[in-house]
């Protein structure tokens, strides 16, 4: 037995505290991590079940909202899901095709060199902090439009749709693109190979290889709008009322609540309530995440 | 001659497949044993069973067992075996590090914080690896500045730095020229003087040059294993004959 | 004929394309202009005065800055050791795929529930009160999805090889991701760090409800006491001073400041990003 060997091998240190405390701490963060969805569902609940028990729950269907009224308060949450519907469809209506097209643009027609030195643009226009698009939207949008619509203040739908579709495009073309640039080059040269331009090639053979994507990301985007709070409250002039059309303004689900959470009583009915509209927010967010992660797993499948 | 290592009924399975069937087999000490096949017949899946690096693969079962001086490794830290068992890998793989302290890597794994006894080591290993004369002036440059052959033989410095009893080398000049090749297969007939050397070789000529013992694998069995010179010129089994005269290739 | 309508199309998205490129820099153009010579070093080191019509923005960039700083400290050390736990230790089963998508989920999240939450939980729940400490702690939870998943992702790029290697020395798992895996991971984690950095600094919703105030003007480091912050600041000045035409100029100079510190920061990140770690 080689002595020496059996000591230096054998007798020196094996640091296996700070393995030990190392994999602990990183399964109980991950375990935290993971809990705190269910926590935030849960102390979201909370509150809004109370709200099922204080409010009848006919009372919210009504297009009335007036939770300090004089004779009574009316709970009519309608309002507030019609205008975040009328901001978030506008939104898209907008940004779908705007994204479309600046997506195949990308992948298609541009060189590799210069769309990484543009690509950061569209991180930076994601990054633009929602209160400075809320004061776009409130200091050149809304003037623009009542300008040309001639109304007496911009502060409108339209105005908080627009604004929206600006926040969500940058998500929808980078999705959109990569996913063009996914596309083997075999199917697209053998659309252009029968005669196709560039331009039919890319709306015809290759739409149908990006169909998934292009649904994840309008999934992906009407989450990110309805859930999107600040820009949109400094845009559409917040009257808790059902727009009757795009150029009136109205009050989203996002905007009720930031407004008036901070003068509410806690523990009270209206409390309640507001957070019984953020439940709704929320599982609506949830449910369109869920949608989309559903749909790309299942392109991942196919794939497969 | 002790038996340095000795596989005994050794099964490998990667979830459902499996990879290697009943081999036993036993390692003498300070010779240099040469593992050939064709690809895929599990040569370097053995080779990893010896200082238990397949454990890192999630779906890996081992059944037998494997002795290391008559221990059986499964009974001992896996820390400690790493240490008397080094490993050289097919593609040179140094750390983004120095010259020096890729050496030196090893041995402050162990605690050894003196600087003295770390250069002294450091020496002696580059030495033994036949690299020291070409970096003795720049240790403390980025080991990736040197060429494939240089950081081959670098690793290996790396690798007898901490003293193992065992080296396994798993193809160690396949990436490299014909050159580096033949300098890397002088180092393993010097190497073999003071460490029990277990190669994984494609090349046969390789195995024929440089090793004591040879074992021929095949689709996961070990087909035939005897001295080099038996299994090159009068193999016992009918399939090792085809190998060696270049049949399967 | 074809070649015509196919130039058209190739302008028209080309036109789609280049214009969030040119919105980004209008942004920063229409503020400073609106910010009518407003911005200057005062500026930034002066508190508001006389009812915020006139002084600087000195209070809430400081409770910006320092509010980010608390978020970093609670939300790096928790995002990042979760992601290596889902990079390194996570065994592929039905329990982590379950973790994954919690985490997954909780990037889905509206700001403003996370306002909610943080006023609910941290606020009252635990106490904490309207405070700097409750608005970093609900942003920290905000930004755990990002930190964890790009922290996992750079791990994941780690090379095979270096791993073995140091493992076939003897190293275990916390040596390995000390000596190899972090140097190779570190760009990718420091990204991460700046994406939440930069949502830190810019975002209000989560912090309304939690902590922020309009008008705080001793500044201080104590974070059981409520702060002023940057956004807000600019949020309140735009749609609730009474002035509006006056103080417009001062809170287009501070949306100016917010904008080019958070798209600085978004550069860094995007750097980062990019940045293939190969000898440090």
């Amino acid at each position: 037995m080689d002595l020496r060997r059996e000591l230096s091998v054998r007798h020196y240190s094996t640091n296996s505290r700070a393995e030990k405390v190392f994999r602990f701490a990183s399964t109980a963060a991950a375990v935290l991590a993971s809990f705190t969805v269910a926590l935030i569902i849960f102390f979201m609940c909370m509150p809004a079940l109370k709200a099922l028990s204080q409010v009848p729950l006919s009372a919210f269907f009504s297009t009335t909202w007036n939770p300090r009224g004089y004779s009574g308060s009316s709970w009519g949450i309608l309002p507030f899901i019609a205008g975040s519907l009328w901001t978030t469809v506008i939104a898209l209506v907008i940004s779908v095709p705007l994204s479309f097209l600046a997506a195949v643009f990308s992948s298609q027609f541009m060189s590799k060199a210069l769309r990484s030195a543009t690509d950061v643009f569209f991180s930076l226009l994601a990054g633009i902090p929602s209160v400075i698009m809320g004061f776009l939207a409130l200091t050149a949008i809304a003037p623009l439009i009542a300008k040309v619509f001639h109304l007496s203040s911009g502060l409108t739908m339209l105005n908080g749709g627009i604004t929206l579709a600006i926040m969500v495009l940058p998500t929808m073309v980078s999705v959109l693109s990569d996913a063009f640039q996914n596309i083997p080059e075999i199917y697209k040269e053998g659309a252009l190979a029968l005669g196709a331009s560039k331009w039919q090639a890319a709306i015809g053979v290759l739409f149908q290889f990006v169909k998934p994507a292009f649904i994840s990301s309008v999934l992906l985007s009407f989450g990110r709008a309805i859930g999107e709070t600040m820009a949109v409250i400094m845009a559409v002039g917040n009257v808790a009322m059902i727009p009757k059309s795009p150029l009136q303004p109205g009050e989203t689900m996002t905007g009720v609540l930031a407004i008036e959470m901070p003068e509410t009583v806690a523990g009270s009915t209206h409390y309640n309530v507001l957070f019984l509209i953020g439940l709704i927010l929320l599982l609506i967010a949830l449910l369109v995440n869920y949608l989309s992660g559903l749909i790309t797993s299942k392109v991942r499948v196919k794939i497969q | 001659m002790a038996l340095k290592i000795e596989a005994r009924d050794v099964s490998v399975y990667f979830g459902n497949a499996q990879i290697l069937h009943n081999v036993n087999l036993g390692i003498e000490e300070k010779t240099v044993t040469a593992i050939i096949g064709p690809s895929g017949c599990g040569k370097t899946t053995f080779l990893r069973t010896l200082n238990r690096l397949n454990d890192l693969s999630p779906d890996f079962r081992m059944e037998g067992e494997i002795l290391l001086g008559g221990e059986n490794i499964y009974q001992m830290d896996p820390i400690i075996l790493r240490r008397r068992v080094g490993m050289v890998f097919q593609k040179p793989n140094p750390f983004p590090m120095s010259i020096f302290d890729n050496v030196a890597y090893g041995l402050r794994l162990q605690g050894i914080k003196d600087k003295r006894l770390l250069q002294e080591k450091v020496k002696t290993a580059l030495i033994a690896a036949g690299l020291w004369e070409e970096v003795q002036n720049r240790l403390s440059s980025n080991a990736f500045d040197l060429s494939g052959g240089q950081q081959q033989r670098l690793c290996i410095a790396r690798a007898i730095a901490v003293d193992p009893e065992v080296l396994l080398m798993d193809e160690p000049t396949s990436a490299l020229d014909p050159a580096a090749t033949s300098r890397v297969e002088e180092l393993i007939l010097e190497l073999k003087k003071n460490y029990t050397i277990v190669l994984v070789t494609h090349n046969m000529y390789q195995a024929a040059r440089v090793s004591d013992f040879t074992a021929f694998f095949l689709s996961g069995y070990l087909v035939e294993f005897n001295k080099t010179d038996i299994i090159f010129t009068n193999p016992k089994d009918e399939r090792t004959q085809r190998y060696v005269t270049g049949k399967f290739g | 004929m074809r070649k015509t309508s196919d130039s058209a199309w190739v302008v028209v998205s080309g036109v789609a394309y280049f214009s969030a490129v040119i919105f980004v820099i209008w942004v920063a153009v229409h503020l400073y202009i609106l910010s009518e010579g407003k911005l200057s070093l005062e500026f930034l080191f002066t508190n508001p005065t006389n009812g915020m019509t006139a002084g600087g923005v000195f209070a809430p960039l400081f409770g910006s800055l320092y509010l980010a700083l608390w978020v970093l400290v609670i939300s790096t050390p928790l995002g990042v050791l979760a992601g290596v736990y889902f990079a390194e230790f996570a065994p592929d089963n039905t329990l982590t795929r379950l973790l994954r998508s919690s985490i997954r989920t909780l990037s889905g999240v509206p700001a403003i529930v996370f306002g909610l939450f943080g006023l609910a939980f941290f606020v009252r729940l635990m106490n904490l009160r309207l405070s700097l400490l409750s608005s970093a702690l609900t942003l920290s939870v905000m930004n755990l999805p990002v930190i964890i998943t790009t922290t996992e992702e750079a791990l994941r790029l780690v090379p095979n090889a270096q791993k073995e290697a140091a493992i076939a020395l003897g190293a275990n798992a916390w040596e390995v991701w000390r000596d190899v895996s972090f140097k190779y991971a570190s760009g990718g984690m420091l990204s991460g760090l700046f994406l939440a950095l930069s949502r830190a600094l810019g975002e209000t919703a989560p912090i309304l409800l939690t902590g922020v105030v309009f008008y705080q003007p001793t500044v201080t480091l104590d974070p059981t006491k409520s702060f002023m912050a940057l956004p807000y600041h600019i949020f309140i000045l735009a749609t609730q001073h009474s002035k509006f035409a006056e103080v417009l100029p001062i809170a287009a100079a501070s949306g100016f400041i917010l904008l080019i510190i958070v798209l600085l920061i978004r550069i860094l990140a995007y750097i980062y990003s990019r940045r293939i770690q190969r000898w440090l």
